[in-house]
């Protein structure tokens, strides 16, 4: 053990800059698989106890406040495994909040805050000033993510009225208050909260929240619940806007989707990394027993068997890994918070994980046995080395080797042909080389598609959360208008084409889905469909694909549609994505509605304006052309920029921490290669100079023995990266019922980072190469 | 004078390590002349490789110049004297220094080519080579491993050959050798200084160093001694008592 420790040591000793190298390896991949283990398995955790702590409900469920009956609060009393219901009423209908300036279509809630509430009560987070008539507690995400500050003025749309307010605090909500649920919850004072009911009649509701045994219960509770009483003959206003429910997974998957997108690609990338170092490892092992044959040689001579030597291998990277891993863990302890704050503007949930002893040994675990057993493995070649042949510098008197590219028989200038003999003469190690620039081409490229598509080019994304994407929204107070309204908007000229277009909820199958509704699909401009058509009568409606593969529905299969107290049978025509809980998604005519309700009329108007329109100005005519029927106007490029530009900035922090490791890692793996080669072929490079080489030619040539390595491996990556990245991502959204995602980097994008790869590479091969000038031939000979 | 090649004026080679001075070569003055052999002796420790390698460009002096072609090189930048060294000198070296991962033939165009651009001249020339020392294709297809001593010598001196230097500088070129193969190298050696190119070699044995016609004996760091062995042919005994008269008298 002493002696195997001593040569491990000496080992490390030797030759410090590999260890150094390898060191920054595992520290990064630990840094890195740490970080996304604990946002993996963390956050989602985290939700639960602050769930617990808030006393969380598990269904929230909120109607018009006539809908709402003894009967409903005792049927979720008597529901099994409910321990605890409550019922609040308060204010809910459709408005706009402004986040960063710009207005957003939400649902908002108004709840008095000196009302008895014991779930989730207002917890205050920071500063706060009591309540009073012009004051109001804001949900937290408007401090997080929407740029608002404590006393600061705040303006909200209430059912088509401006209100304003002094923020006088920061509320920590769990169920209303993330940009994906867009419900806010607001608290004010007694007097405001009566004042607003009595200016808003038509938007009194109430909140029914309950708490069960088992929370993931929620979701059928809400589902029979629906069933129960929103679907029923007697209930005249279902897809009245501000009837609505939420069970707890779904408000804990929406709000923890990004830091879990983030966390798979942070463990993807680490575990790219981590398969990296394996790699560096392997040939490490390779090198130094190629290096150290003598020593070898000469440790056999005196009696060291094969198992200490392969042992001290093992010490060595061991040892070295688990430095690196230490530090590594250490290090995602500083950058969680850093994680935490950037989440919050999207998540707005306060997350400060702290040290997770668990998940730190696991990661230290996995790395070191890892490391430990690729090395044993790889030393194990020792066993066969004979002695006398590894004094020998593993020489044999006779072998048959090739002559690949005779000089006197090949085409090309010298340095490329003396730079491919070198290749083919290493071929073990161009193809580590190859496979560890195609690993990392591969992430770069997958980092580049990241950033550009939910960072810069979002429409696709966005396309996949939201479905179909207008210029302008209009949703009006009466129902009734949308016809005459529809009718004036596409006669006129800044109006490319008006319908109508939203969603309600239904039952199909007896799951409560998500129904999209408009006359023409054909209008759509959004990629919704996935397969098969949309449906074009009225007996036809499209499903989520994976929602169809659930329940074993295929195009041409049929399914039961109920809706106020009507069912029927609709023919499927097609398959549909769209990022919804576990795809619970449809597509139907108006038509089609209309034989099971057939009083029913839009009040969302979607609006698409010809180019060079402004819609803010577009906005303010229509405002004065028809008078006051709209609850809100949204110019949905402002709307989808406030919201999703957060996302931009949080996927730009992935993309640029992942662009960075690569870049680091180019510049490491190539260190390690090209100090082996040039300690390797010291005595070559000598001779080359003593026969006139100059230090430009040898770095030249040093620099093109990896490059064609280098391009084939940036061309596999680069290409797997820029046509494999959708299928990974497809497979991530997969249970939030997306299928098919057409997200790639821009073609010049792949090509440019590939391009800029090769030439960092090239770049620093020249410049690791540099220390060829230090090679003397003097130095050769006297040697 | 019009057929000195070389010369040397006060020239000195210092190394320092840990503190410590080690003075090499100390203001040596030396004249190499066109088509001279050249036979550099001395004890260990003398300063002979680091003469030779001063001489040859492959190291550079502390003091003094090194005026080759009636240019100081010992001015000249690293990469000038790589230049320098593969359009003026052939190298021979004890351990042979061909490189490994490269057939006979390929060790000598890889010096070649980086005077001639005519690869297919080139080759012709370097088979020629190789047919006159006795090399067959069959074995100058071959690598260094896969070929005796005495053979990967020979290539070497071909590759010194190859670029038609002006000087071809030899450290112990047999010191690695059999007898018979030593004998072939330095039969070699003796045929390109009988067409006229100078050689300059480093030697302990005395066998090699009859075949020079100038004798030079180092100590400590300075020219010793010189002795003259011109004007006696090679199988002449008188060449050799002469030769063994003058080591004597160096303290040989």
């Amino acid at each position: 053990m002493k002696n195997t420790l001593m040569l491990a040591l000496a080992n490390i000793r030797k030759n410090k800059g590999s260890a150094i190298s390898l060191l920054v390896f595992a520290l990064i991949a630990a840094t890195l698989l740490n970080l996304g283990l604990v946002m993996s398995l963390d956050y989602g955790k985290h939700f639960d106890t602050r769930a617990e702590q808030l006393r969380t409900p598990h269904v929230v469920i909120v109607q018009s406040e006539v809908l709402t009956t003894d009967e409903q609060k005792n049927y979720l009393e008597n529901y099994p495994g409910v321990i605890e219901v409550e019922k609040q009423n308060i204010l809910s209908g459709f408005g706009d909040h402004y986040l960063n300036g710009s207005n957003a279509e939400c649902i908002v809630i108004f709840a008095n805050a000196a009302g008895e509430q014991h779930m989730n009560p207002p917890q205050l987070i920071g500063e706060s000033y009591p309540l009073d008539n012009e004051s109001i507690y804001v949900p937290y995400l408007m401090k997080a993510g929407g740029g608002h500050d404590l006393g600061g003025r705040y303006q909200i749309n209430f059912a088509g009225e401006e209100l304003y307010f002094t923020i006088a605090g920061f509320t920590e909500e769990l169920p209303f208050g993330a940009l994906m649920n867009n419900v806010y919850r607001f608290y004010v004072s007694e007097e405001r909260y009566a004042a607003l009911a009595a200016d808003f009649p038509d938007q009194h509701a109430c909140l029914q929240s309950a708490r069960l045994f088992e929370k993931s219960l929620g979701l059928q509770l809400e589902l029979d619940y629906a069933k129960e009483f929103s679907f029923t003959e007697d209930n005249e206003e279902p897809s009245q806007v501000h009837s609505f429910s939420f069970a707890y997974n779904v408000i804990k998957s929406t709000r923890t989707m990004i830091p879990s997108i983030m966390s798979i690609i942070v463990i993807a990338f680490a575990v790219i990394l981590f398969c990296i170092s394996l790699i560096v490892i392997r040939f490490r092992i390779l090198n130094s027993i190629e290096e150290g044959l003598t020593n070898i040689g000469a440790l056999k001579a005196l009696g060291y068997r094969s198992r200490q030597i392969i042992i001290s291998i093992v010490w060595q990277f061991g040892g070295i890994t688990i430095i690196g891993v230490l530090a590594g863990i250490i290090l995602s302890r500083f950058f969680l918070p850093l994680i935490g704050r950037i989440l919050e503007a999207q998540s707005a949930l306060i997350w400060e994980p702290g040290f997770n002893w668990g998940l730190a040994a696991l990661s230290l675990l996995f790395l070191t046995f890892s490391v430990a057993l690729i090395s044993f493995i790889v030393a194990g070649r020792i066993r066969k080395l004979h002695p006398l042949i590894a004094l020998r510098k593993g020489g044999l008197t006779h072998n048959f080797r090739k002559n690949r590219i005779p000089l006197d028989q090949s085409y090309g200038p010298l340095s490329f042909l003396l730079s491919l003999k070198q290749l083919l003469n290493n071929k073990k190690q161009a193809l580590t080389i190859g496979v560890i620039i195609a690993l990392i081409s591969f992430a770069s490229i997958a980092a580049i598609s990241v950033y550009y598509n939910i960072g810069i080019e979002q429409d696709e994304f966005i396309s996949i959360i939201v479905g179909e994407k207008p210029d302008v929204n209009l949703i009006l107070k009466n129902s009734g208008d949308a016809d005459s309204l529809l009718k004036r908007l596409n006669a006129r000229p800044e109006v490319r084409k008006a319908f109508g277009f939203e969603n309600i909820s239904l039952l199909a199958d007896e799951y409560n889905l998500n129904a999209w509704i408009a006359k023409d699909f054909a209008d759509l401009e959004g990629k919704m469909l996935h397969a098969g058509r949309y449906p074009k009568y009225e007996n036809e409606v499209a499903l989520n694909g994976l929602l169809a593969k659930t329940i074993g529905k295929e195009i041409g299969d049929r399914i039961v549609v109920k809706q106020s107290g009507a069912e029927r049978e609709f023919l499927i025509t097609g398959f549909i994505q769209k990022w919804e809980e576990s795809g619970k998604t449809m597509v139907m005519t108006y038509d089609g509605l209309l034989t099971l309700q057939s009083d029913y009329q839009y009040r969302c108007l979607s609006v698409y304006l010809a180019k060079g329109t402004l819609a803010a100005a577009f906005i303010e005519d229509i405002k004065k052309a028809a008078g006051d029927i709209f609850i809100s106007t949204i110019d949905i490029n402002e709307q989808v920029d406030s919201q999703f530009g957060s996302y931009g900035a949080t996927f730009a922090a992935v993309a640029f921490g992942m662009l960075t490791v690569t870049v680091l890692v180019v510049i490491l793996i190539l260190y390690l290669v090209i100090k082996a080669m040039i300690l390797r072929r010291k005595q070559e490079l000598g001779i080359q100079k003593a026969i006139g080489y100059t230090t430009l030619q040898l770095m030249i040539q040093t620099a093109l023995n990896f490059t064609p390595v280098v391009i084939l491996g940036v061309a596999i990556g680069g290409l797997c990266g820029h046509f494999g990245f959708n299928p990974l991502f497809t497979a991530i959204a997969r249970s939030s019922g997306i299928l098919e995602t057409h997200m790639p980097s821009p073609t010049v994008w792949t090509i440019i980072t590939c391009l800029a790869l090769i030439a960092l590479a090239y770049l620093v091969s020249m410049l690791i190469a540099w220390r060829i000038r230090k090679i003397s031939p003097y130095t050769l000979v006297s040697e | 004078m019009s057929n000195t090649i070389l010369t040397t004026q006060k020239l000195c080679k210092t190394f320092s390590n840990q503190g410590l001075q080690q003075h090499v070569l100390k203001n040596l003055d030396l004249e190499i002349k066109g088509g001279d052999f050249t036979v550099i002796m001395g004890p260990s420790g003398a300063g002979k490789s680091t003469l030779l390698y001063a001489l040859s460009g492959m190291d550079k002096p502390t003091l003094g110049k090194i005026i080759f072609g009636g240019r100081d090189i010992s001015q000249f930048s690293n990469d000038h004297l790589a230049l320098f060294r593969r359009k003026n000198c052939g190298f021979v070296f004890q351990q042979i220094y061909l490189m490994d991962n490269m057939s006979l033939m390929d060790n000598v165009l890889a010096a070649g080519l980086l005077v001639s651009k005519k690869k297919k001249t080139l080759a012709h020339e370097a088979a020629a080579l190789f047919e006159q020392v006795g090399i067959s294709e069959g074995l100058w297809r071959k690598f260094p491993t896969q070929v005796s001593g005495g053979e990967a010598q020979r290539a070497a001196i071909i590759r010194a050959l190859i670029n038609q230097p002006r000087i071809i500088f030899a450290d112990e070129p047999t010191g690695s050798l059999n007898s018979a193969a030593g004998t072939a190298v330095l039969d070699i050696l003796s045929e390109v200084n009988r067409e006229g190119r100078s050689i300059v070699m480093v030697t302990h044995d005395l066998k090699s160093a009859l075949r020079g016609n100038r004798i030079i004996y180092l100590k400590d760091g300075a020219v010793c001694g010189e002795c003259n062995l011109a004007e006696y042919v090679i199988e002449d005994p008188k060449r050799s008592e002469q030769l063994l008269a003058f080591l004597k008298e160096m303290g040989w």
